[in-house]
This record gives C-alpha cells, structure tokens and sequence, in this order.
C-alpha cells in the first residue's frame, strides 16, 4: 500500500447494519441466517445507545452520509431511537427496506426525521409470488401498504428488485406496478452471488443462470450496467497498482456490522477491525493492516473479457469461498456481456 | 414597523467534511429543499452569526467589524445571500 492511498482515505460513507435478522426469508439472501431469531444473533447486535456514540463519533470523523440497513432494521423494536439518535446527528441519510414493518410509530419518527433517500425492495407483484420468494403471502400486502406509506415523505424514494427464478416471470409486472402506483423506475440488482457472512441460503438453486440474467438485462434498456465495469479491467486487478480492494471500500466507504465490526465493505468480513473495542477513528485508521492476505487472481490478468467483468473480492469470496479462485458465474457473466457489447463469440 | 430579522433554522445542520463547510438539510426542511449546501468561509461566519436572530443592518455591522472590504459591496452580497437563503426557506423570519 502506497503513502498516496493512505492519504487519500477518507470515511465519507458510512453503512451502519443494525441486524442481520429479517421477518422476510428470502432465498437468495446474501445475509440470512438458518435461524434469523437465534438468540445469540440477537445478543451481539448492537444497542441503540452503541450505535448512536458511533454516528456521533462518525461525525466528529467527517463521514457525510450513512445508510441504515440490515437485514430488515425496521425489525428492531428500538428502530426509532436508533434512526433519531443518528439523524440528529447531520448527515446524509438512506434507509433500505423492504417496507414490510412500516408502523404508526415508525412513521410518527420517519415524519419528524425523514431519510433523504429510502430504498424499498420489490420481490414480486403478487401474494404468490411473494410466498414462493420470501416465505410469505402477506408480505406483498405489507410492502405495498408501507411503500404507500414512505413515498407520503419528502425523501427521494427508490425501487429495486432481485430477480430469482421464481419471480424472474413477473418483472414486467412489478415494473408497471411500481411505475403505475409510485411514477418511479424498478431497478435491478445486477448480479446475484452466494451467500456470504455465515449467510445459509441455498442462492445456486434458485438464481438465474448468467445467460438467462445477461438477457433480462439486454431486454431492458433503462438497466444502468454497473459502474464498475470500465476499459482498465476488473476492480479486483487495480489493487495491485497500491488501491487496496480496488474499489471505494476502505477507500471512501466502511461498514459497521451489527455486532461493531468495521468492514470495507457489507459483504466482505475477511478484513476487519472492531469499531466497538477500538473506537471508530482508531479502527478506520488501522483497517488497511488487515488486509495482508489478499492476492491477485492469476486468472484474470490475461483474460479477454476483462473490460466487462464485475469481479471483485467479495464476489469471488461469495462464489468460491476463497479470493483466488475463479469465479465461474462472474467469468459466463463476463463473457455475455463482452458479447452484448460486439465483441468476440465467448467460450467459458 | 419594526425591522425584520431572521434566525437561521435548526434544521440546517453545519458539518465539516473534509476540509468543507457543508450545511445539511434535515427535518421538515426536506419537503422544500432535499440535499445539502457547501459554503465559504464567509457564508459559514454569516450562517453561524444568524444562530441568534439578526436584522440585516446587525448583521452588516457584524460583518464590517471582521471584513476590511468595500462596504458597498458587502451590503450588496450579505443581501444577497439572505435572499438566497430565504429561497431555500433556511431563514426563519421573525
């Protein structure tokens, strides 16, 4: 690691994951746990008071914006504290959702305190698709009574969807749903990876393959490719030019997990200090010492699919278990897209 | 008719951010302006003088005490500046 990246850290961004439990049991979460109400889940996440010292501390470090995610936050029943204690605070604010758990007293707080920008995730566009993706019929219900209930806010509100085999049928349907009722695009999560953080989901079994997902995204114009993607190659590569994982994390951006780790990134817990022992300044300050073990993937370095690949650490941990390996899903994706944009026939 | 003053809204938090001056809207605040505002060094001091209610003649007498410049002027920008502020409802007007 170079001096240059060490002066260029700053902790603009902060993502502060309050439970990695959800009242949802979507299947291809990243996060989910077997048993999300375990009890010894529940006892390392952090209090109310924990997280509102950090958001205090994460101002005097100069973070600007903090997005409260989980799991679904919405399901600690100290949400409300928590959102307050921290919005008090002054910073940008976003709140992702899946607008299932929208309360009187929740939106009493959020009315007083409103998010500058919601995320509220779509996972379907019927009680039964809603059953076959996320556990429960209701939910559809719920979503669509919160969402009506956090578009009222004076906050910038945004819809996205992950789509799996069993609701890859109805994307049409959420979109004009989403379109018709709210007047805002669906967006898409880009690429479905497995599970990560402990996380049991069964994603390979249920996730489209990455033709079927490259197609979906051809078919529909509005889709933004991620930014990741740029002519110098995969993210992943740039870290041996001294850019530490070779994106914003560590970089710009942190996380804190719902037990007071700092990660660079949600999905990534190989590198990690502990914000709660050590104190934020300190655990953002020696976080790039963790990251000793990180290597190059050797197989990207002459790969010709390079310039449309979204690889990263945290995909390749999520795929492979480890961070060298090749990650098959990512490399077909890769390739797909390679071929969408006019370049050669792709053999993978 | 007494002169008007104006207060800056507890709405409108004052951080700094790497190095800048950044005014956050927050609250109620957002239904008329959802985002954030950077400012110089000069609209900070005018901003942080205006946490206690000031009319703009207070508020120019202030400001001549800490600023050697054309006095014309800087009754030109101040304002200006409150006129700004009072679009995007960061003033409260009393």
């Amino acid at each position: 690691m170079t001096q240059e990246v060490i002066t260029r850290r700053r902790p603009l961004n902060g993502t502060f994951e309050l439970t990695l439990r959800c009242n949802l049991h979507c299947r291809m979460c990243l996060f989910r746990h077997k048993d999300s109400e375990n009890e010894a889940l529940r006892a390392r996440e952090l209090s109310a008071g924990a997280w509102i010292d950090l958001a205090q501390q994460a101002a005097e470090l100069g973070t600007f914006s903090i997005l409260i995610t989980g799991g679904e936050p919405l399901l600690r029943p100290d949400f409300s504290e928590i959102w307050e204690g921290i919005y008090r605070k002054g910073f940008m604010t976003e709140l992702y959702t899946n607008a299932t758990l929208v309360t009187p007293q929740i939106m009493k707080t959020l009315k007083k305190c409103p998010p500058h920008r919601i995320g509220i995730t779509v996972y379907g566009a019927s009680e039964e698709t809603y059953e076959k993706v996320c556990g429960s019929a209701d939910a559809y219900n719920r979503m669509m009574e919160g969402a009506d209930l956090l578009t009222e806010l004076p906050s910038r509100v945004r819809f996205r969807t992950t789509l799996i085999r069993d609701n890859a049928g109805e994307l049409s349907e959420m979109e004009r749903l989403i379109k018709e009722r709210y007047d805002r695009p669906l967006t898409m999560t880009r690429m479905v990876t497995g599970p990560v953080r402990g996380g049991a989901a069964d994603v390979r079994s249920c996730r489209l393959g990455a033709r079927e997902n490259a197609e979906i995204i051809a078919g529909r114009k509005h889709m933004i490719i991620d930014e990741k993607v740029s002519s110098e190659g995969p993210v992943a590569e740039k870290k041996a030019e001294g850019y530490l994982l070779g994106c914003h994390a560590g970089i710009d951006q942190y996380t804190i997990t719902n037990d007071g780790k700092l990660l660079g990134c949600q999905m990534l817990d190989k590198f990690a200090t502990d914000a709660l022992r050590e104190g934020l300044k300190k655990a953002w300050e020696i976080w790039p010492e963790t990251l000793t073990e990180r290597k190059q993937n050797v197989f990207c370095k002459s790969c010709p699919y390079r310039g449309a690949c979204l690889d990263c650490y945290a995909y390749r941990l999520a795929e492979t278990g480890g961070l060298t390996d090749r990650p098959a899903y990512i490399c077909e994706d890769a390739a797909l897209m390679n071929r969408m944009r006019g370049g050669k026939e792709c053999i993978v | 008719m007494a002169e008007r003053k104006y207060r800056a809204k507890t709405d409108f938090i004052l951080r700094k951010i790497d190095g800048s001056n950044v005014l956050i809207s927050t609250g109620e605040n957002l239904a008329s302006f959802n985002g954030y505002i950077e400012m110089n060094d000069t609209a900070c001091f005018i901003w942080e003088t205006l946490a206690e209610e000031k009319s703009e003649a207070e508020l120019l007498a202030i400001m001549r005490e800490y600023y050697e410049t054309d006095p014309e002027q800087l009754e030109k920008d101040v304002c200006e500046f409150l006129e700004e502020m009072q679009t995007y409802q960061m003033l409260e007007v009393l």
